[in-house]
């Protein structure tokens, strides 16, 4: 884990006045590989804990310019420090300085005068326990972000539920933007500008591509959603196990379509016309899906139906580049700066894993088999292996000849 | 065309050209190979002499009706591998070029060069992405050319022959 100074030391953060009880301390603590740091007054303490979020605190709670009651209370509201494991240490303490810091869940109390190597046992213990669980600790105390191809809505959610964790989801896919707000790791409101509580948060979990970032932090808003997480997560499962079972129906949900102009006696109801209406300027499944800003699977069941009415068609209208995937990889392309997507898009478009059927079969092939001789190729074909008959130097020769001018 | 195989002693490598029949695939041989024979057939056949032992022998095949004249397992068995040619801008040759690797890749392990041709055109994606190729795997590479620059043929087939040279002895 990183430090300010050394990534591969774990950093404590020592609060207190100079002396030889507190010197004798940071000095032990770098005894045992420890990255120390020494800070005589809470409110540059606080600074550096947001700047740098040491690994553990050990604090006196009797400080100059903030007092160690208000130091923990600016940690654990912080986001970025409400994690870290605090030790107070202090003389004759105040009973009630006492329990407020048990109320605000500092990790453990020690009375000076102390044994500085008991003091070094007691946060190597806390590192420990830190270790452990030190990916999820990070995940919760930074927040973090994503592809919702590798962690999809509902895998955060429970992800939340499991730490009681309170944030913000926020995601995005194409042009929408929404977000899913979590307290204590229960689902209590989402968003979509234009939607109902409820129906933004179904909306959402049918979100199998875009990117979210959570942010961890207290929230204060009232309760709009009602049903428990537990509900939610059945829901979201069923909704995406129908999407994929329509999608599967249908050709590939970046084909481009475009909408034909249904014949005037043509009966189409309100939300096919408002369906259709999306593609007579011609874009992706996807992209229509997106823009009408409906429900997802009913959106897709529209388009089901407007393909089997012949009302939608795949190809791009005349004036139209025709270049079948070009918008796939111009979008990835801009937006990512990797090729990985580009690549993807690319490979998934020529490596379908679809029988080849139908073509004619190789010469030797057709000579085995009786009938006709554009019989789907036989499954049990060995594939012919490659064997290189040139040696390395040769085909180096052969290679430089086609990289002269 | 054949014929041309007589010096034994001769080291012969060997690399089919597939297009559809609005690809530019011939122009891969007839501006690399001094002299192109055209089959009955429909397959077009040149030699390139690389030194006076060593030669590639490039066969150029349309999709479209010739593919079941070929000899596939007496050339495959002995090719360095094979690059498929399409019009990036023709939807037909894009779906040709698809189910061309379809039933080639089930039945060559041997290398692949997916060439896109865009002739004139600006680059569709960045320079970054496609420089030289797409891997998709060891033996699959995906690239874009120029059937109307000698330049931009000889890097994709400069391309296939780094795909093999990791194979080679």
């Amino acid at each position: 884990m990183p430090g300010p100074n050394n990534k591969n030391k774990y950093v404590v953060l020592v609060i207190d006045s100079p002396g030889p009880e507190v010197n004798q301390l940071v000095k032990n603590l770098a005894e045992t590989n420890l990255e120390v740091v020494h800070i005589e007054d809470g409110q540059k303490a606080c600074e550096f804990c947001e700047a740098n979020r040491p690994h553990v605190i050990i604090t006196e709670l009797d400080l100059p310019v903030i007092s160690g009651v208000q130091l923990f209370r600016f940690l654990k509201n912080n986001f970025i420090t409400s994690q870290i494991p605090i030790i107070v240490t202090t003389k004759e303490p105040k009973l009630e300085d006492r329990i407020k810091s048990m109320e605000m869940g500092i990790d453990d109390y020690i009375e000076k005068p102390y044994f500085p190597e008991e003091v070094v046992v007691r946060v190597h213990s806390l590192l420990n326990e830190t270790r452990n669980t030190e990916k999820s600790r990070w995940i919760i105390n930074h927040g973090f972000k994503g592809d919702l191809e590798e962690m999809n809505v509902l895998d955060l959610i429970k992800t939340m539920e499991l730490s009681r964790t309170s944030g913000i989801i926020y995601l995005t896919r194409g042009y929408m933007e929404g977000q899913i707000f979590v307290n204590n790791g229960s689902i209590i409101d989402a968003f979509i500008d234009g939607f109902e509580p409820e129906q933004a948060l179904t909306h959402m979990l049918t979100w199998l591509k875009g990117t979210f970032w959570v942010s961890i932090q207290q929230i204060e808003r009232t309760r709009m959603i009602n049903e428990n997480n537990s509900k939610i997560l059945s829901k979201g499962t069923r909704l995406i196990q129908q999407w994929k079972d329509l999608a599967r129906l249908l050709p590939p949900l970046n084909t481009s379509l475009k909408a034909i102009t249904p014949a005037k006696d043509e009966q189409i109801s309100h939300p096919e016309k408002q369906m259709l209406d999306r593609y007579y300027e011609p874009k992706t499944i996807m992209q229509g899906i997106e823009e009408s800003k409906m429900d997802n699977l009913h959106a897709l069941e529209l388009v089901r139906s407007l393909l089997q009415k012949g009302l939608l068609i795949k190809g791009a209208a005349p004036h139209q580049v025709k270049d079948p995937f070009a918008q796939i990889v111009f979008d990835h392309a801009q937006k990512k700066e990797s090729g990985e997507s580009t690549y993807n898009q690319i490979t998934s478009y020529f490596k379908r894993d679809q029988d080849p059927g139908g073509l004619p079969q190789p010469v030797a092939e057709r000579n085995n088999q009786a009938g006709d001789p554009h019989n789907n190729p036989s499954p049990h074909v060995q594939k012919i292996p490659y064997r290189v008959f040139l040696s390395k130097q040769e085909l180096k020769r052969v290679r430089e000849f086609f990289s002269k001018k | 065309m054949f014929e041309l195989m007589q010096n034994t002693e001769k080291k012969i490598g060997e690399i089919l050209v597939i297009g559809s029949s609005n690809s530019s695939h011939d122009s891969f041989l007839y501006s690399t190979c001094p002299r192109v024979m055209k089959s009955d057939q429909d397959i077009i056949f040149g030699e390139l002499k690389i030194e006076p032992e060593l030669s590639l022998f490039l066969y150029g095949v349309s999709s479209n009706g010739a593919y079941n004249k070929i000899a596939w397992d007496i050339i495959a068995r002995k090719m360095l591998g094979y690059i498929i040619v399409f019009d990036w801008f023709d939807e037909a040759s894009c779906d040709i070029a698809q189910k061309n690797i379809d039933f080639l890749g089930h039945r060559f392990e041997a290398p692949l060069i997916i060439a896109a041709d865009i002739k004139e055109k600006p680059l569709p994606i960045k320079k970054t992405i496609v420089d030289p190729y797409i891997s998709f795997s060891g033996k699959e590479k995906f690239t874009f050319c120029n059937s109307k620059s000698v330049a931009s043929i000889k890097s994709v087939f400069a391309s296939l022959i780094d795909v093999a040279i990791n194979y080679a002895n």
